[in-house]
């Protein structure tokens, strides 16, 4: 018997791998980050301590994962019958050899850790190991009541999100319990498989097995990272997926779903070499790498508001109501022109962000706000509001139409209540001032109405002599509107100076002179061509006697390809008038023209027409 | 035949996976619009044409070609070309025959992307039967229909390219094109990769290149307006400039 215990099926059913995974595996990093926390923060023990969860990322050898080479003989077993599962498993196969693999850790400190993992597998629910251990979809419900109500997790598929992390989708727990005992267990999530004639459910526990029960492991003689000696529980996930190995968006999602709980004191978090806790918060919010300054303010990342948020209560008695009673909240709220995107935190007690709710039609008012529960009364109703990741307020996961209806109801209500503060914020800010008078807007109007009426015709003379008629004709122009207007201000000034641009001739990027098209002036005669560029080239280059111009062409919608046009498919040889010498060129670079005239005069004979209605631009190099 | 329109920041929410998943988008008025169409009843046709198979992928286009005709070519183009309709349409309307096609849409969130709500523009499977729907019923006489279609399933990747760009996104240009490439038969050179011409960029075909020949020549605008044989000749000679 293995190390792996899958129970054998007479019948192959799941042909498919659990939706779930697919599902938290777009939640990505900052999804599995949130789910293990929030479980540690479940699990606290001692309520006057901070929990503490140390984060590693690193890598491992295959051999120091436990039970990998029977992992590898089950995944080669797995047959896939549509695409999807055919896809999952080829990228499983094709890492099954990989020289190290990925690995992330979640050990939590003053917490509970799993009970009673010395009885192994039991069907009483006395103890969370077995419940956590060998069984999906539910969760232990804590015996104290009050605890329980503040649980983030409702939906009891926090331990998927870490399978849904792997690439094997597998993960390994270790506990250690009040009474000191180190367990290792573990799962994998496959799909119904065949292996040695025998037909085996998707679903695989690492575990041992005594006279058909199962029993954890003893946590011995394993690599130093599946570890646990203090009380508490330890997530690790091997073969972590490469899209979740990213340090910078760790530490971001760390911050901006457990800000409160850092803040207050209720949660530390080391990540490698960091630790992240109430007095490191600030200076980490402030590291730019982590939450980058953006170009044009708008980010969808708002901790640093919502941190700064939380220094202005605006009411801690803030009333939203569902169908049936009122709820109670803290609000705190800022007004500031500066803010672009307009967000409301929504916390548990816990110290959890669930959601930057978007408040309807105020999405981009200039304010921030955070909505806190009063007491474990509003937090037991917002837990029961919350999606399954744990991400978002919705009412679709009720079954039941009342409470779908009231869930609605209380939602659209969060979305009042708030815009009401939000208007009357703006308002103060902007007070409307008495009444406009538009008596000169309309005169103005009907004065530009004429005048453009006025442009657009043009008098037209028809016949000679006694039969001449003027008649009225519409210009076949558009007419003078503001962006013709600004289009003819902008032609007036047309460039005539060397603009320096970057363009990529297929090395790197440079910088170059462009030459404004009005400076250029071709012609033709049968083969012979000739080019003139009219600037005053000892403005530009000081002491530089030669110089190289490049050419590109420009497609029929104004693109450029600056590798595209072929000079020596075209010319049979350039010379440089001014010094009456053929000059060297290759695809599409002239070499070494003369500038001590201070103008460029080229005159090319041409052998192939094929390109007589190109449209060309030029570069000189800087 | 009522179409709903579903509100445009609905369709581009979170939940709209999971809604449609779980059939939850219909029955909650929040997410439609105001807008809604009364059309003779639309039947729906095969929308994503991904198909290896070549017999497949033909049998597919053709049919979405005969139904497009018969049920959609005499809607109003304002309804037609716009992607709320089509999205609000396969979502709604349409859901039992989307999921009874592409069972994966419900189960993998980047398939229902890619299939149902993938971008209304030239990469999506309806525009493209749409197109050539309206270019065929505006420009050629009804026997020569399915000729022009046939051309169009043969050359897709020339197709593609033609309709991907503004400026030679033009009925007569792309049937003349078309005509060409088939009586000269030049279908399989023009979607071949170019390969001994390293310079130019990995994935260069016959076919796009002289388009892009078209494209270079000042004035563009001149293209669809010439003579199919002048036509032919210019294209015949933008070919020999990478293919002796």
């Amino acid at each position: 018997m293995g190390v792996w215990k899958f129970s054998e099926t007479k019948l192959m059913e799941d042909y498919n791998f659990n939706p779930i995974l697919e599902r938290f595996y777009t939640y990505g990093i900052s999804g599995l980050v949130r789910e293990n926390i929030q479980n540690s923060l479940d699990h606290r023990l001692d309520k006057r301590k901070p929990v503490e969860v140390v984060i590693e990322l690193g890598k491992l050898n295959g051999n120091d994962i436990p039970g990998f080479d029977e992992i590898k003989n089950r995944i080669k077993a797995l047959m896939g019958t549509n695409q999807y599962s055919k896809e999952t498993i080829d990228n499983m196969k094709a890492h099954l050899n990989d020289r190290s693999y990925d690995f992330i850790s979640f050990e939590d400190k003053n917490t509970k850790g799993l009970s009673g993992s010395n009885f192994g597998y039991s069907v009483s629910g006395k103890y969370s190991y077995s419940a956590y251990a060998y069984s999906k979809g539910i969760h232990f419900e804590d015996s104290d009541k009050v605890n329980e109500k503040l649980r983030g997790g409702s939906h009891g598929i926090g331990k998927i999100a870490s399978n849904a992390a792997s690439i094997l989708y597998t993960m390994f727990f270790a506990n250690c319990d009040e009474y000191s005992n180190e367990t290792l267990g573990g799962t994998i999530q496959l799909i119904d498989h065949q292996l040695d004639g025998k037909t085996y459910r998707s679903t695989g526990y690492y575990t041992d097995e005594i006279s058909d029960k199962y029993i954890p492991y003893k946590n011995e003689e394993y690599h130093r990272v599946f570890h646990k000696s203090t009380r508490g529980l330890k997530i690790i996930v091997p073969f972590l997926r490469e899209s979740f190995v990213n340090k910078d968006m760790i530490i971001q999602s760390i911050c901006d779903s457990f800000m409160l709980a850092i803040i207050n004191e209720d949660l530390v978090v080391h990540f490698n070499d960091i630790t992240i806790n109430a007095l490191t918060f600030e200076d980490i919010l402030d590291e730019n790498n982590i939450f980058p300054e953006t170009d044009n303010g708008k980010t969808d990342v708002f901790t640093k508001l919502y941190f700064r948020t939380y220094q202005n209560l605006h009411s801690d008695n803030f009333i939203i109501s569902d169908k049936h009673q009122d709820y109670r909240f803290k609000l705190y709220f800022t007004y500031d022109e500066s803010i672009l995107t307009g967000r409301t935190g929504i916390y548990r007690s816990i110290g959890m962000k669930i959601e930057d709710k978007k408040i309807v039609s105020n999405v981009n008012k200039p304010y921030n706000a955070l909505l806190i529960p009063y007491s474990v009364e509003e937090d037991v109703f917002l837990k029961s509001l919350e999606n399954e990741s744990h991400t978002k307020l919705d009412f679709s996961h009720f079954k039941d139409k009342e409470n779908q209806e009231n869930a609605k109801r209380f939602i659209n209500n969060i979305d009042r209540e708030i815009s009401k503060v939000i208007e009357s914020e703006m308002n103060k800010h902007n007070p409307p001032e008495g009444k406009l008078d538009t008596s000169d807007i309309i005169y103005d109007i009907e004065n530009t109405f004429k005048r453009d009426i006025e442009k657009r015709f043009v008098e037209l003379h028809i016949g000679a002599g006694n039969t001449k008629k003027t008649i009225l004709k519409t210009s076949d122009t558009e007419e003078e509107g503001e962006s013709t207007k600004r289009k003819k201000r902008k032609g007036k000034n047309k460039p005539n100076k060397l603009v320096k641009i970057k363009k990529d001739f297929g090395n790197e990027p440079k910088e170059y002179y462009q030459i404004p098209g009005s400076l250029i002036k071709r012609y033709s005669v049968t083969d012979k061509e000739n080019l003139f560029i009219n600037v005053d080239l000892n403005d530009i280059y000081e002491d530089k006697k030669t110089g190289n111009l490049l050419v590109t062409i420009v497609d029929g919608m104004g693109i450029e390809y600056p590798n595209e046009y072929n000079l020596e498919n075209t010319y049979e040889y350039i010379a440089d008038e001014n010094t009456r010498t053929k000059l060297r060129f290759n695809k599409n670079c002239i070499y070494l023209i003369n500038f001590e005239k201070g103008n460029i005069h080229l005159s090319m004979k041409v052998k192939n027409h094929s390109n007589k209605f190109s449209k060309l631009r030029f570069y000189l190099e800087v | 035949m009522k179409v709903r329109l579903l509100k445009e920041e609905y369709l581009k929410s979170d939940n709209l996976f999971d809604d449609f998943c779980n059939n939850l988008i219909e029955g909650d008025i929040d997410h439609f619009s105001e807008d809604e169409y009364i059309l003779p009843e639309l039947r729906p046709f095969p929308f994503y044409l991904a198909y290896k198979d070549a017999d497949q992928l033909e049998k597919s286009f053709m049919e979405a070609f005969k139904i497009i005709k018969e049920d959609y070519i005499k809607i109003d183009r304002e309804i037609t070309m716009s992607q709320q309709f089509w999205h609000s349409l396969l979502l709604v309307n349409f859901r039992d025959y989307v999921i009874e096609e592409h069972p994966a849409v419900t189960t993998n969130k980047n398939r229902f992307k890619n299939i149902v709500i993938k971008s209304f523009d030239w990469e999506n499977y309806i525009y493209k039967c749409l197109l050539a729907v309206e270019y065929a019923v505006d420009n050629l006489p009804e026997v020569e229909h399915d000729l022009f279609y046939s051309a169009v399933i043969n050359n897709l990747d020339l197709y593609n390219y033609l309709i991907k760009y503004t400026v030679t996104r033009n009925d007569k240009f792309i049937i003349n094109v078309l005509k060409i490439v088939e009586r000269n038969n030049l279908s399989t050179l023009m979607k071949s990769q170019i390969k001994d011409r390293p310079d130019l960029g990995k994935d260069e075909r016959y076919g796009r290149r002289v388009i892009f020949e078209f494209n270079k020549d000042y004035p563009v605008v001149l293209s669809p307006m010439m003579d199919i044989d002048d036509m032919e000749s210019l294209l015949l000679n933008h070919l020999s400039k990478y293919k002796s």
